[in-house]
């Protein structure tokens, strides 16, 4: 069980959060801080990741989304397309695998170990599906979470997010993933009843404590 | 250049489970210096992307495998002529020699530029920008980052004319931004020099509005512009535009660039003629339409019409050869084998790469769906290595998926031929039947626009060839093309 500091933010707009997680990087690539994980929900964005075909996976011109509130960003994880946005939980985990088996396999398999063990607080029944582009976490055939993650010098950025209570249309606007049209669920879908982010995040920090061995104290206000 | 110690950098293992990696984005070039733990190489699995640090200081000397291209863990990709010291401060050295040179020559630079810059036409669009720069270590030339290459190219630059402060005598990105502040752009007054090597991978090529260059005050006379030939240079030979209200200015990038030298190039060498024929699409149509779930199901591709059409072209260039070919002078290179070059949209339309499908000829339909569907993915994400875009020798545009009736495309140098595909639409029609009776009737009809070379192919060479793709084409021989 080693510390790492946990950083929770509320409804954070896509670039400032990504702000904050690539100052966190280079701190922790250089030693400065310990293992930090930043636990958020988004404003309405689309983000497309370095395997997104932009005009496959985007169903409009960009000023359909614009019109719809939806931020449309190309950033640098791996992963095709996905959307973030109020109502869902994103974690954005800043860690130095160098500590952990330098194994970034073994690494996203314990991000959706940590997303199934949250679902399991709510008697739900996450499970991963083999193949392609398909790195999230499944309820039945529904995709209730998504993973992209980089690493640099065995430092994590980018990390998932988990659909908790949002309006399910929005994936209908891209081709989210490039999966052609695949369902996508929540944990306020599958439970037939509306649930609040904050009533999830302490049932995923446990379940990341434990996946990963640590414990999260808060991070100082300083860093 | 001293032989220091050569370190290869292999493609790591990034994970117990994981045996081989993808190639995203080179970061350094041949020939570019590196320092220990900088990056070199962005690779990818399925889930992950990953920064590969390089794990030496020295020189990038060879790149052994390509943007797109998936290895096995532990293979050799790059090799790194490492120096720390005495190698590492040798191989700069060549630049403190061009830069003494430089004062005795801006003037030749600028005469020269006329018969220097038309000479190399590089083959294929991208070919130059993706290159990983032949250039013996030892020939001399200053090193150049691909920063300073981009700086160059889009303002112009002659590098020689730029005082260097790098290791040395090495011109660094400052050192550009330094010549362009103080108003040295009076030097864009000439073409780009021949072997500025266009380094820049068109993935960094996103940003293409840049604060426009000072105003040409500098500009020492306009005397020099008449003699400028503008094919070689159709950027930099303008002085620069500024953008008033209601106006926005768009600096070339280097596929811009590419596309107008090769197009204005192009025109100025082929004998451009167009012919057109109209085609009966709706017996391809229904098959597309009865084949479309089977080839979901079975191969997981969508099936669209180009496939048809490139099919029935190649089988029509087997009977009419001529169109399939190269003019050097007064021969022509008539080609056997079908290097399929398939134009694709890149950048919101703003762009244009012409991914290249070797040995179409041996394809069926599948094979080319594929084909097809994988290169113009490639394209659109960038990933195309210099050799998928060259060697091409006939080529199909389509600009009818957006609805276009008609067109006169150009043909890519170094071919005869290109086939524009139009939009298939309903129109009433005048069919006779067996009996010999009229009736009007509404069918799928398309226009397919052929742009040839008449110093080669004449018009009935050219109408008999297309003549046969529409016979093909409206009496598709499901044994001989199909499923």
């Amino acid at each position: 069980m080693t510390g790492a500091y946990l950083y929770e933010l509320g409804v954070t707009p896509y670039g400032e959060a990504l702000g904050i997680m690539t100052e966190l990087a280079a701190a922790r690539t250089q030693g400065a801080i310990p293992d930090t994980v930043m636990l958020l929900e988004h404003e309405p964005v689309i983000t497309l990741g370095s395997r997104a075909v932009r005009g496959e996976e985007l169903l409009f011109a960009a000023v359909e989304y614009t019109r719809r509130g939806i931020e449309v960003v190309e950033v640098n994880r791996g992963g095709r397309s996905t959307y973030h946005g109020p109502g869902q939980l994103v974690c954005y985990p800043v860690l130095d695998l160098r500590s952990r088996g330098k194994d970034l396999h073994r690494y996203v398999a314990q991000l959706e170990q940590a997303v199934i063990d949250t679902l399991a607080a709510f008697d739900l029944e996450g499970r991963v599906v083999e193949g392609d582009h398909a790195s999230g976490v499944w309820v039945g055939d529904r995709k209730i979470a998504s993973i992209g993650v980089r690493s640099a010098r065995w430092v994590t950025t980018h990390g998932l997010s988990l659909n908790v209570d949002l309006d399910l249309e929005v994936y209908e606007l891209f081709d989210a993933c490039g999966l052609g049209g695949a369902d996508f669920t929540s944990v306020a879908g599958e439970l037939g009843r509306p649930i609040p982010v904050d009533d999830v995040r302490p049932p995923f920090r446990t379940a990341f404590e434990n996946v990963f061995q640590v414990s999260f104290d808060a991070l100082p206000a300083a860093v | 250049m001293a032989t220091g110690t050569v370190v290869d950098v292999v493609m790591p293992q990034m994970g117990v489970s994981v045996s081989e990696g993808t190639i995203t984005r080179w970061t350094k070039q041949v020939g570019d210096r590196i320092e220990a733990d900088e990056t070199i190489v962005e690779i990818s699995t399925d889930k992950v992307d990953t920064e590969v640090p390089s794990p030496a200081t020295g020189i990038v000397r060879e790149i052994l495998a390509n943007e797109g291209d998936t290895v096995p863990v532990n293979t050799r990709i790059a090799v790194i002529a490492a120096g720390d010291g005495a190698a590492g401060d040798e191989a700069p050295a060549p630049a403190t020699d061009n830069a003494e040179e430089t004062p005795a020559t801006p003037e030749t630079s600028q005469t020269m530029a006329a018969s220097a810059a038309p000479a190399p036409q590089p083959a294929a669009p991208t070919a130059a920008e993706e290159s990983n720069g032949d250039e013996d270590d030892s020939s001399g030339r200053t090193f150049i980052s691909p920063v300073v290459a981009r700086m160059l190219a889009e303002h112009g630059l002659d590098i020689n004319a730029i005082p260097g402060t790098g290791r040395g005598g090495r011109v660094t990105k400052k050192d550009v931004q330094a010549f362009i502040d103080g108003g040295g752009q009076a030097a864009a007054q000439a073409p780009p020099v021949h072997d500025v090597p266009h380094f820049a991978p068109p993935a960094e090529e996103t940003v293409v509005v840049e604060t426009p260059p000072p105003a040409p005050q500098a500009a020492p006379a306009p005397a020099p512009q008449p003699s400028a030939p503008a094919p070689a240079a159709p950027v930099a030979a303008q002085p620069p535009a500024t953008a008033s209200d209601g106006e926005e200015l768009y600096q070339f990038n280097t596929i811009r660039k590419v596309i107008a030298r090769h197009m204005r190039h192009s025109l100025d060498t082929a004998a451009h003629v167009t012919t057109v024929i109209e085609v009966d699409m709706t017996g391809v149509v229904n098959l597309r339409r009865k084949w479309k779930p089977e080839y979901q199901k079975r191969y997981g591709v969508n099936l669209t019409y180009i496939p048809f059409i490139a099919r029935a072209t190649i089988d029509a260039i087997g009977s009419w050869p001529w169109v399939n070919a190269e003019v050097r002078g007064e021969t022509a290179l008539i080609k056997r084998y079908v290097n399929l070059g398939m134009a694709v949209a890149i950048d919101d339309a703003k762009g244009l790469m012409v991914p290249v499908i070797k040995h179409a000829e041996e394809m069926n339909l599948v094979g080319l769906s594929r084909a097809v569907i994988e290169m113009a993915e490639k394209a659109r994400t960038k990933t195309l290595s210099p050799d998928e875009m060259a060697g091409g020798t006939f080529t199909i545009t389509n600009p009818g998926v957006f609805g276009a009736l008609m067109g006169t495309p150009i043909i890519p140098e170094g071919q005869v031929a290109i086939l524009d595909v139009e939009a298939i639409v309903k129109r009433p029609v005048v069919v006779t039947d067996q009996h010999g009776n009229d009736s009007i009737a509404i069918r799928h009809m398309m226009f397919l626009c052929l742009s040839y070379d008449h110093r080669l192919v004449d018009g009935a060479y050219a109408a008999q060839f297309m003549a046969q793709i529409k016979k093909s084409l409206e009496s598709w021989d499901e044994q001989a093309f199909g499923l």
